[in-house]
């Protein structure tokens, strides 16, 4: 047998009184390898301080725990709190939200604001009949292909 | 009080049952909670909230199964959830530490053994021992505990998990491969 049947063994918690030439070889080969051992101690020991912890007597006071702690959920979910939590749940999409909405209009404002900005030659013109203007002066020829070809039929 | 009695008494919420129910019962919650959670106040506190679960759902329970298969059920299930969600809570615990460069941490880590008597060496076995098993998924960390912990039989263990008695030989096989996986790396 190898170390992994050894340690698979040990998961076991091999019962000396079901299997005891089980237990015997195992022992032996306990006493030869050294990692097989450290396995042993960490399972054995890990095992008993895990179960160290359990409870085997009543504890009398824990119905009046649960009694007085019933109550307190009971005055909790009567009082203002319970409208607390549901803000709070219905709150995270809600921000979200409103952080997407702002966030689009400050995008928008920033892309509007850049493509508002008045070219290097037209520095002074500022004035919204000014700007009309400006653009009819920059489409001339094509309003002049327009007039003639109005002027020709 | 017999069986078929607590539970018409639990659905009925008669005092005198459910005060037979946490004396007859506590014990039961109480070690299966502490088998997950392997902290005595975590475990205390999980226990009262599953008498109140089930002080509340009684009128659920079916009566096709034994009441102890379904307070293993319920604790087994509320100890796993009280964990993800201490992971969660510990998570974000850590996060605000770390950016509030606060050093002080006088509060205990809550899912660390119960081991104050012990020497330092056997609190790192343990330690190794709980960590392996913590870190089992789910259905093989339920079967192993249930089983080496409680020490219940396959059957039971089937019945609580509602599943095949096969698949709860395999998890528990799984369960043991992964164990020794993990844990003989740490030992080298």
């Amino acid at each position: 047998m190898n170390c992994k049947t050894f340690e698979e063994q040990i998961l076991d918690g091999i019962d000396i009184n079901k299997n005891p030439s089980g237990a015997k070889t195992l022992e032996e080969h306990l006493a030869q390898c050294s990692s097989c051992s450290a396995f042993q101690q960490v399972v054995q020991s890990g095992s008993e301080s895990i179960i160290s912890g359990r409870r085997s007597m009543n504890d009398p006071e824990l119905f009046g725990k649960i009694q007085r702690r019933m109550l307190k959920i009971e005055r909790e979910d009567s009082s203002t709190k319970k409208p607390v939590v549901k803000i709070f749940r219905i709150g995270a999409p809600f921000a979200m939200a409103a952080a997407s909405v702002l966030l689009g209009i400050w995008l928008g404002g920033q892309i509007l604001a850049f493509t508002a900005q008045p070219a290097q030659g037209t520095a002074s013109v500022s004035t919204t009949p000014e700007l009309y203007a400006l653009d009819i002066h920059l489409n001339d020829e094509s309003s002049e292909f327009i007039e003639s070809y109005l002027s020709g039929n | 009080m017999t069986e078929p009695d607590l539970i018409k008494g639990l659905i009925a919420k008669d005092s005198e049952a459910w005060k037979a129910l946490v004396d007859q019962y506590q014990i039961l919650v109480y070690n299966v909670c502490f088998g997950f959670l392997q902290n005595s106040h975590d475990a205390q506190d999980l226990t009262q909230d599953i008498f109140i679960e089930v002080f509340n759902s009684a009128h659920k329970f079916r009566g096709d199964s034994k009441l102890s298969t379904w307070l293993y059920r319920i604790s087994t299930n509320r100890s796993l959830n009280f964990i993800r969600n201490n992971k969660k809570w510990r998570f974000w615990k850590e996060l605000s530490s770390f950016f509030s460069d606060d050093e002080s941490d006088d509060n205990p880590v809550s899912e660390e053994p119960s081991v104050l008597n012990e020497n330092m060496e056997q609190q790192e076995r343990s330690r190794f021992l709980y960590a392996a098993i913590s870190n089992l998924p789910d259905n093989q960390r339920i079967a192993f505990t249930l089983h080496k912990i409680e020490d219940l039989p396959y059957a039971e263990i089937a019945e609580i998990m509602n599943v095949t008695l096969p698949a709860v030989e395999s998890l528990m096989h799984r369960a043991k491969v992964n164990l020794r996986k993990r844990l003989t790396p740490l030992l080298k």
